[in-house]
This record gives structure tokens, sequence and C-alpha cells, in this order.
């Protein structure tokens, strides 16, 4: 077939979507009279048609099966670290905590008494970054740290010498409480270390973390993240301490995620019923969910991903008429339904 | 998007999650309109994922990501189109019964369209590299003739003067094999 050497180029862009406008009648007149050129047009319209076939909608991959085959293929080499329990020192180790108790009971009969009301230094406790993350395991270790001293201003406003901080009761009882709780931690007695713990909150009122932290990591194990969820954002919000706000992070994300996971298969299962049972009601008719979550921005990709499933398969038919979609308000990760 | 790739050369798992999330669809249309077989859509899409986690780290930050990307995607569905070469392809029955009763297209139109397609694929598949580049970009990556100027660095009368030649010699090939008469 020959084509008009003169239409050939303007054929292709007619084809293609790019003739322009004030060329297009001359050409279209002209194919009309000529066979060939109108042929020519015709085949080249189809191979379009062929390569240019719309693909479907719904033949794509939703969200979170391409969030789950990229989690797939990616090796375990740069898997996201769990969260593991980090040592921040709070209180040091039995030994010392004997020590401690020993000095106060010689000062409290008689020999140092005096003592009380020179100037004098104390130890403070230790902070994150000075003490090894095996501190917990090896209270031991603990004790070569060299203890930070800082002057602590008497009522006289005397200048600090040396010396050994008084512990009130409530002190010596709660490190007492920690070391048991350091001790069944170790036994991974949760439940008992988390008792110990509260006690030792209750006097220090959770301004430490490790403290709070601990109690939280109990929590988890025992399967109650609803009880360790706040603190852990308590930590998050209050610490200053950057060791103690990431790993708190690291546990609110490591939660969500398995709390979210779990409620994504009880909402399939759900959906199950309702896609087996066109009449069956679920739920208010006509669901459609709003995520709303207090948690940090770059999460809410991740929850939008668990839920996207499910905002798909909700079926149409089962809305009532005129009936705005309803919501479903997740204002916290323990779902509470509105 | 620099920042981006710095965060997958790092290992970062959540940068490669984004960066599939923005790049996702290209990759599937682009499969789906190459091989049209939206069965094996994600086994290709894996394919493609491996293909990138192993070679971020050659990556160069100068080069585009998403003309990377592309190359990975179509390589990745002509290695898949190579394969399944040899296997003789059927259309299944239930495809035609559920083409027929949505009033789509015959079982032998369907036959044509897809037989027009193979051929029209496989004569692109022989042209030199640009005009394939630039053909799969207008095509499978539904991208329009300016995007692919900036993608491949050249003007848009250029792409123009591509694709004319390109169709042409598609055209041509399809009539050598008496596709089209």
């Amino acid at each position: 077939m020959i084509v008009c050497r003169r239409w050939k180029e303007s054929i292709h862009l007619l084809v293609g979507g790019h003739l322009d406008e004030s060329s297009r009648p001359a050409l279209l007149r002209h194919m009309e009279e000529c066979d060939k050129c109108r042929n020519f047009c015709q085949d080249l319209q189809k191979i379009e048609a062929a390569l240019r076939a719309p693909i479907s909608e719904k033949d794509l991959l939703s969200r979170s099966q391409i969030r789950s085959i990229v989690e797939r293929s990616l090796p375990d080499a740069i898997r996201k670290p769990i969260p593991a329990r980090r040592a921040i020192v709070f209180f040091p180790g039995p030994r010392i905590a004997w020590g401690f108790a020993a000095t106060l009971l010689v000062f409290l009969s008689g020999y140092g008494f005096h003592e009380l009301l020179k100037p004098q230094k104390i130890s403070s406790p230790p902070i994150a970054s000075d003490v090894p993350d095996n501190a917990h395991a090896k209270p031991e270790m603990f004790a070569q740290t060299p203890a930070k001293t800082v002057s602590r201003p008497t009522s006289q406003s005397r200048p600090a010498k040396s010396g050994v901080a008084p512990m009130s009761p409530e002190d010596i009882a709660a490190e007492g409480n920690y070391a048991i709780a350091n001790r069944l931690l170790k036994r991974r007695n949760f439940a008992g270390a988390a008792a110990a713990l509260q006690k030792v909150l209750a006097v220090h009122e959770a301004k430490h973390e490790k403290a709070m932290l601990d109690l939280a990591y109990c929590y988890s194990m025992l399967g109650q993240p609803q009880r360790a969820l706040p603190i852990y954002r308590a930590v998050a919000n209050g610490s200053r301490d950057p060791k103690a706000v990431e790993t708190a992070y690291n546990w609110i994300d490591s939660l969500l995620e398995v709390r979210l996971n779990a409620y994504a298969a009880a909402e399939e299962e759900r959906m199950t019923a309702v896609r087996n049972n066109p009449a069956g009601r679920w739920g208010k008719r006509g669901t459609y969910y709003l995520v709303q979550m207090p948690i940090r921005k770059e999460d809410s990709a991740k929850v939008d991903c668990l839920l996207e499933p499910f905002r798909r398969e909700i079926p149409y038919s089962n809305q009532a008429p005129g009936m705005s979609p309803q919501i479903i308000n997740v204002s916290s990760p323990w779902i509470g339904r509105d | 998007m620099n920042e981006l790739i710095r965060r997958c050369k790092e290992g970062d798992r959540e940068a490669f999650h984004e960066l599939f999330e923005d790049y996702g669809e290209m990759i599937q249309r682009i499969s789906l309109r190459m091989t049209r077989k939206p069965e094996y859509l994600a086994d290709i899409f894996q394919e493609v994922v491996a293909r990138v986690i192993q070679g971020i780290g050659k990556f160069r930050q100068d080069a585009q990501l998403s003309t990377w990307l592309y190359r990975i995607t179509v390589n990745v569905n002509l290695d898949l189109l190579a394969r399944e070469k040899a296997r003789r392809d059927t259309v299944p029955l239930e495809a035609v019964a559920e083409s027929r009763e949505d009033g789509e297209p015959s079982p032998l139109e369907h036959a044509e369209k897809k037989q027009l397609f193979d051929k029209a694929r496989t004569a692109m598949a022989d042209l030199p590299g640009q005009f394939q580049e630039v053909l799969s970009l207008y095509y499978f990556a539904d991208r329009d003739i300016r995007e692919i100027a900036v993608q491949t660095k050249k003007t848009e009368s250029a792409i123009k003067s591509i694709l004319f030649k390109g169709r042409k010699a598609i055209v041509k090939a399809l009539r050598d094999q008496k596709v089209i008469v």
C-alpha cells in the first residue's frame, strides 16, 4: 500500500492525537477520497488501540498488597530492629543498695550524725549514657563506673565537700523494690516485677523513666498493651533522654502494629460474614472508616495501609439510601468504635 | 527524592515502602500493558522489588529514579515474555464466556486483537534501544510527549519524530507478516 507522501506524517499525528485543529479538516477531506490513506489510518488506529488498550483498575494491586510484597522481599538484614528493653539504670545493683543501707545505719547510730550538718557531695543517679547496656545483667560492672558528683546546697548555703546523701526509709524501700524487680525481670517473672515496680514508682512519682520503661515492658510482656502504651507515651513525651524517647517510640510503634494487625484480621472476618450474607448487617449500614489516631504523623500511612483493604471491600449495596458514609472513629489504638 | 534514595541505600525499611508507594502504580501499569496478564502482576512486581533492592546500592544519584525503575520493569517483563514465548498462549474458556456475556468482542475478535498486540510488541522489541524506550514510555507507561522529552533529555520534536518512525517500522513489520494488509 502506497500512501500519499504528503499526508503520511499528518496521519501519524492524527492517530497520536497531535495533529493541530487547522490541519485536520484538510486531512479528513483527503481521506474521504483516498482509500489507501484511509486504510493506512485505520491500520494505525488498530495498532494504537491494541498497544494502548485500557487496563482494568481492579487488576492493580492494593496498597496493602504492595506493602506486603515489599516487606516479603526485603532481606532480614535490613529488617526494622525489634525494640529491645534498653537498660537505663535508675538504681544501682543490690550490692550498692546494701552498701547504702549499711552507711545509713552507721549514720543513724550516731557516728557520723554531725556530718549531716556539713556541706557534702552526693552521688547522683547514673544517667543512661554513662552506663553500659548490660548494667542490669551485671550490676557489679556498674559499681566500677565512676559516679558523677554534684553539689547539693544545704540549708546554710555552705559549699559542698564530700559525703553520701542520706536516704529516706521510702527511698530505701524503693531501692529494695527495684532490686527485687530486677531479679524478677531476670527470671522473666513479669507479674511480680510489675508489682515491685509499681511500688517503686509510687514513691518516686513516675519521674524515673527507667522504672517506667521497665514497668511498661512488663505490661507488654504480660499482654497488656493498654496499660503499657500510656507509660511509653509519658516517657516519649516527657523524657529528655533521647535513648529513652527512642525506646518508648519503638515500643509504641511495635504495639500499634501488633494491635492493628489483630484488628485488621478481626475486620476481615467481619467483612467476610457480610459478603457471605448480603442481607446481613454489620454495625451501621454502608460503613466507611475515618482513622484518627493520636500518633506520629509518619505512622498514619501505616494505619491507612492496614485499613485500606476493608475500605475497598465494603459492599455498596449495603448502604441505606441517602445515608452519608458512617464514620468509625478509631480514637485510640485500642479501637473505640462510635 | 535524593533523600529517599539515600535512606534506601542505608537500608531504611520504611524508605523502600515509600518508594514503592510512589512508583508502584507506574510499575504495575507498565507490566499490565506489556504482558496483559494480571495473574502475573504480583510475581512481576515482586521481581521488580527484588531487583531494586539488589541494585539500589549501585544506583547513581544523577540518574532519574523513574527512568531506572522503568528500565528494570521493562526488563523483568521482557524476561517473562521470553520465558512465555515457547508456551502456547490460550484464552481461558471462562474469560471468553465472561467477555461474551458482557458484550465484549467475540473469541475471534479477541484472538485477532491479541495477535495484533503480540506482533506489534514483538516488532517494538526489534527496534533500536532509543525507539524502544520512547515507544514503551508512550504506550506502556502512559507518558505524554513532554514527559518523555524530560525523562529522555530529548526535545519534544525529537520524540515526535521517534514515535513517527517507530510506528512506521511497526506497520511495516506487521505488513510483512501479513497481520495487516
